[in-house]
């Protein structure tokens, strides 16, 4: 079947010749038009709406009807027993931006939704998913538009409204694993499908696709055709998740990695237990891995390394009195030793800064430099250090400042002198909070940077306080998803944190006036929401730690906040009344946020 | 040896009992007639001895096997106090022992068949309905061989007796032949050889899983009439022992002994190992009530074994006799290791040690105080607090005065201070308190307590005394705050009778008095003994005297075990502290006693696990503090660290002169204290051009500590 701007032709595959042909009435062209196995339907200008029927090598015209606005799209997917014949169809209108249903073959309006706003449909689908039918609807900005769709009667109900991009959409089904998906085609091509009844946005890893279609042969079976600008790609859908995992068995406990851009390369630092000889016997290794993060280079030298820092463990003594820096390069894809310097303490922590190497070595900062000799070979040498911590065991820095984590107290906040070649102490965090990790809380800390005296400068204050439930292990810059630089979403700085029981968060710092008004959302989530057995969430999130227990502080729970949308619709009308902001315009703000992680 | 055999004749009668009950209940008249029950009588007969000697020889064979536990007794031995290795027998002790009759039967139907006792063997597995363990048979054939070897020279002795030796022997033995009394002890050396091949052989089968896989499908056997045969059988030997009269079980228990001395020695050549436990045995007897039996002997094995385990368990389950008992060991230790990157190690990827870290990392931070500051002054300090957020903290002196000192100051070596003459006394007392954003003061000499409010002190560094001071409370000394703020207490100045005064803080006026009206008022205790309060305020407690403020009166006496001095309530809400006492709060029922504690008074960190205890003294006569017994005493001149939830010790830490004072602040990062020194140690600050007479008898210092930094000295 073929549909030009002047006629709809019938051809025989196999002798390739025309077998009929039906011409648009002269002084009309046809502007959109949509078909199945049966069935074809199109618009003409001036609003005409003209239902054909494909028969035995003939075309035939069943129905014309005459529409008051121009017709921007159309949709005539059977979703009914019969794969092969659809009794309804979906129109989408200029002028009063509105969708509409008609029966087939009568051409009967049957139902007529006004979309609201300015926006002009562009792309409407009938679909069904886990055997529930929906009407997709993607207008000019991006959104998209789902109603639930009763076959029977042709009535939209439930409707909802997403934000998948700011082009138009082009919407086409396709299948993946037995199951019906539909793919996105835009600036941000999306795959929507349902799981438990629910539908699911998943993000493609491509960009600026503008059409999408099946492609099923023997070179590429079960295929996509992906259409960009100047690009064709025939391609496959993976597993639909939102996060890409790949496992990678070690046979070992890995405690440590690191990625390594320039030579391609992550190195591990893992642990492995030898059952056999006893439940004490560890061995200790550092892997290197084929093929991104932190890299160490230093001054006045090109190459990048990986610093290992280790430690004497002995049962007799308290703490380690003896510890080494190891240097590795990567040649040939081997570690090679480059240098190693002995220290007085275990090597906590280990961070690149100013071209020199920062260590965290038991109760004191130092501060190394690599310095080449005459002969070719290079030495850390410690250039100051700085004590004034119990158990000094995570350092990040930040331009010349380095925030110093202590076991057994909590935050320094330390700058490093150029010119002095020092590291001093600017503000401390006074609270000993070597409890608050066995809590499982997350607590925030600022600088008082307008104190009227040098002792209230140098003192951090605690201005959020959280209980999280988990153990981190680890914090981290960075995002889940891809950050677009077009979004609102893409401009709040995100951490990431991992924990013990494998949980993997983000953290967001929202602006001052998202945060309160998610914050009144949260108070009345609160009171719709009830937990098992009564369980109070307001409690759950308290600050807990053996000395006190105070009410959560500048911390939102994103888990709480996004299940506003699992919420039916009484309840949701319920808090839209509380906080005097529509359900579409919560539902528009909530379905941001999901899209930070 | 007449004796000897009414022994035998006891038990024989008791054996005989036995078998004609089971006569009775099999009910088969054609059994009874059948020539073959009076073999099997006889050969009864014969059994005990030769069981009884087995039994006894068990414990020798069972000492190779027990020298691993023993062994690690031992290493436990030296790791566990004396009260727990008490514990630990007591438990071992208490234990009720039961066994698998099964076993027992097992072995009597293994050493018949190393007797030789074929047809008796297989009557006993017939009757009790056993399986023997496949393994058993081929050591029984191996020990028979060298039996059968010896047969020969037996038979050569008789030729012409037709009946079994042993039937032969009895035979003689009846007719009190002399020459055969001789020949009858001769052979029972050969069943001793026999019988420690036996249990070699018993040692390797245990071991085997094929024996093992055995003995569970026949313990799983549903149908198992074996224990009731046991069952009736010890009812049998009880209701014998009933019947007999009393002068012969006194008699009985002669030969009993006779009979092991001798076994022992005629042993002794050829089995050293077994002496030992014979004389175990020996000891055992005297005491024993009962008579032996079968079921004892094995009952006093398994608790000998069970006695010897390094972690008894108090619930047992019926034990095996194949295989040598030892109760189940935890298979890690929970204590945390000492090392703390080892903890950390750990903790990253599993939450174990908590409780037993936390403690760990007590120790780690509280065993280290690196000196913050240090200032000196030429009068005696004898008080310090410091002054809530701010930087400053207030020192009384000898002389009446409260000292102000930046600690930011001390730390650079700046010995400048702001002071102000207060008391007409020296300060006996000096605390602190923020309440509503006023920084209040509390000073106490020996006959007088003043309130003041210094925020504008600190604030503006300006000191008004009139503005500053809020009320003066003449009359009363050693005042203190409660936890909320809203009151203080304090002694009554005059000497008797003694009373606690309750002050409202905001209003100045007195609340309450608490009356102390025991008879047995200590005339000297009182002078260590402060005030302290409940964390909630609602209590009080001086002088082994506690009130309750909502009632009038008070509500308990305590026992003066030491003295009524130091201590306090502990934060946890549930102890108060005595001296070096430990009572419980609910029920007043003395806890433990805490050495370390004794003589001091004693100070909770801000988080209310781990206590300071300096050493007490007369806090109106600083002069007291350089009494002899005083000086010598370890605390003289340095601090103490216990553990408040165990009551461990963690540390004690060194601070060169006598100390006075101690204060915490609510971070837990510093400590402070005074301390004060004689004269003659003072010689460095000594102006020649002054008056000695003049000068102070002590000089004094400040001190300032930051908790869980070593000191620099250790540094690199």
């Amino acid at each position: 079947l073929q549909v030009t701007s002047s006629s709809v032709r019938l051809v025989s595959s196999n002798p390739r010749e025309l077998r009929n042909e039906w011409h648009a009435p002269s002084g009309y062209s046809v502007n959109v038009a949509t078909a199945n196995a049966t069935q074809v339907l199109l618009a003409t200008g001036g609003g005409h709406l003209v239902y054909l029927e494909i028969g035995d090598g003939i075309l035939q015209e069943v129905k014309h009807a005459q529409l008051e606005y121009e017709i921007s799209c159309l949709d005539i997917n059977p979703i009914g027993e019969n794969p092969n014949h659809s009794n309804l169809a979906a129109v989408g209108m200029w002028t009063d931006i509105s969708v509409r249903i008609f029966s087939l073959p009568d051409l009967s309006l049957i139902t007529k939704e006004q979309l609201g706003g300015e926006i002009i449909p562009r792309s409407v689908l009938l679909c069904a998913f886990e055997g529930t039918s929906y009407l997709l609807c993607a207008l000019g900005d991006g959104h998209l538009l789902n109603f639930m769709l009763n076959i029977s009667t042709g009535e939209l109900t439930d409707r909802k409204k997403v934000s998948l991009g700011t082009q138009p959409i082009t919407l086409r089904t396709f299948s993946s694993k037995n199951t019906t998906h539909v793919f996105a085609a835009s600036d941000r091509p999306t795959v929507i499908y349902s799981s438990n009844k629910k539908l699911l946005y998943s993000n493609v890893n491509l960009k600026e696709v503008s059409h999408m279609c099946p492609f099923n042969s023997a070179a590429f079976p079960d295929s996509l055709a992906i259409a960009k600008e100047g690009e064709l790609t025939i391609g496959t859908i993976d597993d639909i998740q939102k996060l890409h995992i790949r496992s990678i068995p070690l046979g070992e406990h890995a405690r440590r990695i690191c990625h390594q851009e320039q030579s391609r390369t992550f190195a591990i630092c893992s642990l492995k237990y030898n059952p056999a000889s006893g439940e004490d016997s560890e061995m200790h290794f550092v892997r290197l891995l084929d093929d991104q993060t932190f890299d160490c280079s230093f001054s006045d030298d090109n190459n990048v390394y990986y610093c290992v820092g280790t430690a004497y463990v002995l049962p007799e003594e308290n703490e380690p009195t003896k510890g080494r820096i190891l240097v590795f390069a990567v040649e040939d894809g081997k570690l090679q030793l480059i240098a190693e310097k002995e220290t007085k303490g275990a090597v906590y922590c280990l961070m690149a800064f100013n071209g020199k190497l920062l260590a965290a070595i038991n109760q004191k900062i130092h501060l190394y430099k690599w310095v080449l000799w005459d002969d070719g070979t290079h030495e850390l040498q410690s250039e100051c250090g700085h004590h004034g911590h119990i158990l000094a065991l995570y350092v990040q820095t930040r331009g010349d400042f380095i925030v110093v984590g202590d076991r057994m107290k909590s935050i320094s906040l330390l700058i490093y002198k150029h010119e002095e070649g020092a590291i001093e102490e600017r503000a401390r965090d006074y609270n000993a909070n070597w409890m608050s990790e066995n809590s499982f809380n997350l607590f925030t800390v600022r600088k008082n940077s307008e104190g009227a005296t040098d002792e209230e400068r140098g003192r951090l204050e605690v201005v959020g306080e959280y209980h999280l439930g988990e153990f981190v292990n680890r914090f981290r810059h960075g995002s889940l998803v891809m950050r677009l630089p077009d979004s609102d979403v893409g401009q709040i700085p995100t951490v990431i944190y991992g924990t013990i029981n494998g949980v993997i968060g983000v953290i967001a710092s929202l602006p001052h006036e998202q945060y309160v008004f998610l914050e009144k959302l949260q108070s009345n989530l609160r009171k719709v929401i009830k937990g098992v057995g009564g369980l109070s969430h307001e409690q759950w999130r308290s600050f807990n730690n053996e000395k006190k227990t105070v009410e959560a502080r500048n911390f939102l729970d994103g888990d709480l906040i996004e299940s506003f949308l699992d919420l039916n619709r009484s309840k949701m009308d319920e808090i839209s009344k509380a906080v005097d902001v529509s359900v579409e315009e919560l539902c528009k703000r909530v379905e941001e946020l999901t899209r930070l992680h | 040896m007449a004796t000897n055999v009414d022994w035998d004749g006891s038990s024989l009668r008791a054996l005989s009992k036995c078998i004609r009950s089971l006569q009775i209940e099999l009910e088969d008249p054609i059994f009874q007639a059948n020539p073959t029950v009076s073999n099997l009588i006889d050969q009864l007969h014969d059994l005990l001895q030769p069981l009884s000697s087995a039994l006894i020889h068990q414990h020798p064979f069972r000492d190779p096997a027990s020298s691993l536990p023993r062994h690690h007794e031992k290493k436990i031995d030296g790791a566990i106090p004396t009260l727990r290795q008490i514990e630990i027998e007591a438990i071992a002790a208490a234990t009720p022992i039961t066994y698998l009759p099964r076993d027992l039967l097992l072995l009597i139907h293994e050493h018949l068949l190393a007797s030789g006792l074929l047809q008796t063997a297989s009557m006993l597995l017939k009757e009790a309905q056993l399986k023997p363990l496949p393994t058993l048979v081929a050591p029984s054939s191996l020990v028979q061989q060298p039996y059968s070897q010896e047969a020969p020279p037996i038979q050569l002795q008789w030729p012409s007796a037709p009946v079994p030796g042993f039937l032969s022997k009895k035979l003689n033995l009846n007719a009190e032949d002399k020459d055969v009394e001789s020949q009858y002890e001769t052979p029972i050396i050969l069943p001793m050889k026999h019988k420690l091949s036996d249990l070699k052989d018993i040692g390797v089968s245990s071991s085997s899983g094929k024996r093992l896989n055995v003995g569970d499908l026949g313990f799983h056997s549903p149908i198992c009439p074996t224990p009731s045969v046991i069952r009736k059988s010890s009812l049998q030997t009880d209701a014998t022992v009933l019947y007999t009269p009393s002068s012969n079980l006194r008699n009985q228990q002669g030969p009993c002994t006779a009979d092991y001395v001798d076994e022992s020695q005629r042993s002794m050549p050829n089995l050293g190992q077994i002496t030992p436990s014979s004389l175990v045995i020996n000891d055992h007897l005297p005491n024993y009530p009962e008579r032996i039996t079968l079921d004892s002997l094995v009952v006093q094995y398994l608790q000998h074994q069970h006695c010897q385990c390094p972690t008894p368990i108090i619930t047992l389950p019926s034990l095996s006799l194949l295989h040598p008992h030892v109760c189940a060991e935890p298979k890690q230790s929970l204590d945390a290791p000492s090392n703390v990157t080892s903890r950390l190690g750990t903790r990253e990827f599993k939450f174990m040690y908590h409780v037993h870290g936390n403690r760990r990392d007590r120790k780690f931070v509280y065993s280290q105080f690196r000196p913050s500051g240090t200032a000196a002054d030429v009068y005696s300090l004898t008080g310090i607090t410091f002054l809530g957020d701010s930087p400053f903290i207030a020192v009384g002196n000898n002389s009446g005065d409260i000292q102000f000192w930046d600690t930011t100051s001390l730390k650079h070596h700046d010995d400048t201070y702001h002071y102000e003459e207060c008391h007409r006394d020296p300060l006996t007392l000096i605390q602190s308190f923020i309440s509503a954003d006023c920084q209040l003061l509390l000073s106490s000499s020996s006959e007088d307590v003043k309130l003041w409010n210094v925020s504008s002190f600190l604030n503006d560094n300006v000191w008004d005394e009139y503005e500053n001071v809020i009320h003066f409370f003449h009359g009363c000394k050693a005042a203190r705050f409660s936890h909320s703020g809203n009151v203080f207490a304090a002694l009554s100045s005059e000497s008797a009778p003694q009373e606690i005064k309750l002050y409202d803080i905001e209003t100045c006026e007195l609340e309450s008095m608490l009356l102390y009206t025991s008879t047995n008022f200590a005339s000297r205790g009182h002078l260590y003994s402060p005030i302290h309060f409940s964390h909630s305020d609602s209590m009080l407690l001086w002088n082994g005297v506690l009130w309750d403020r909502r009632v009038s009166g008070p509500v308990h006496h305590f026992d003066q075990l030491t003295d009524f001095g130091g201590g306090g309530f502990h934060p946890a809400g549930n102890e108060v502290i005595i001296n070096s006492e430990v009572w419980d709060l609910r029920k007043f029922r003395l806890l433990r006693s805490v050495p370390s504690l004794d003589q001091t008074t004693i100070t909770f960190n801000a988080h209310g696990d781990v206590i300071y205890a300096i050493l007490r003294r007369n806090i109106e006569d600083v002069m007291s503090a350089f009494h002899t017994r005083r000086v010598k005493h370890p605390l003289f001149a340095a601090f103490r660290t216990v553990d408040a939830v165990n009551y461990s010790d963690i540390a004690t830490t060194p601070v060169e002169h006598c100390v006075l004072d101690f204060t915490t602040e609510p971070t837990d990062s510093f400590v402070g204290l005074v301390t004060i020194a004689k004269h003659d140690w003072y010689i460095e600050y000594e102006d020649s051009d002054s008056d000695e007479s003049l000068l102070p008898e002590t000089w004094g210092c400040v001190k300032i500590y930051e908790i869980g930094h070593r000191s620099p000295t250790n540094d690199d």
